[in-house]
């Protein structure tokens, strides 16, 4: 499968119904193959399988933070490039400034829009990819 | 594909179905804030409320969350009643479901 077309996301979140609204927006209405994992330490495991083209990761988990496993997933073959956005209830802008620093491409705040949240990715994965050849 | 005009839009009523499920997960999330001891879970649970509540347009006890979220993180002087209009907030929510 070519990658010049995003098809792959993976989202690392781990309130269910939080999950339930990515799958729907995502995988239902956005037509991407989605792979949804409840929280970091699945998320290591499974990427290398499923290799995401565009990550979407929750900054505030048990176990295994956002931070830590955006750190982690660097260092995971293929994936020393891959988007990661993060997705974060805090819009303090100090905490949003600190969470870029991490090396994040982007951030969505919650709330956001399941209708539109498909279209809504698609830039931060463009800027991930860099200029083209 | 082109949208068929003849057929119903499905996102409104799968959306509509995931905040009923939302909305009726609202006592498990007020039963955990409320009777754990331990200060990070119910950290972790106000967080986790304050997320969902807003993405399924519970706007008011979002707010509350947030407010929540801020004052325990901080240890605020009112953290405990903001503890409390949350639980409030999250009655009135499950009273007009």
């Amino acid at each position: 499968m070519s990658d010049d077309t995003l098809r792959r996301v993976m989202c690392i979140e781990d309130d269910e119904d939080i999950r339930l609204l990515l799958e729907l927006a995502l995988r239902d209405l956005g037509g991407y193959e989605l792979l949804c994992c409840a929280g970091g330490e699945e998320g290591l495991r499974r990427a290398p399988e499923f290799r995401p083209q565009l990550v979407l990761l929750d900054v505030m988990m048990p176990g295994i933070s956002g931070p830590e496993t955006l750190q982690a997933l660097r260092r995971l073959p293929g994936m020393a490039q891959v988007p990661v956005v993060f997705l974060t209830a805090k819009a303090m802008p100090a905490e949003l400034e600190r969470l870029l620093n991490l090396g994040a491409t982007g951030l969505i705040v919650k709330p956001f829009e399941a209708l539109t949240l498909a279209q809504d990715i698609r830039p931060y994965w463009e800027f991930g990819r860099g200029p083209k050849p | 594909m082109a949208p068929n005009p003849d057929s119903p839009d499905p996102a409104p009523a799968a959306l509509q179905a995931l905040r009923q499920r939302f909305r009726d997960g609202l006592p498990a999330r007020l039963s955990q804030i409320e009777q754990t001891a331990d200060a990070q879970l119910r950290l972790l649970a106000v967080h986790r409320l304050a997320g969902a509540a807003g993405s399924y347009g519970e706007a008011d006890l979002a707010r509350a969350a947030r407010h929540c979220e801020q004052g325990l993180e901080t240890q605020a002087e009112d953290a405990a009643a903001r503890l409390q209009a949350l639980l409030q907030a999250l009655r009135r929510c499950m009273d007009t479901v």
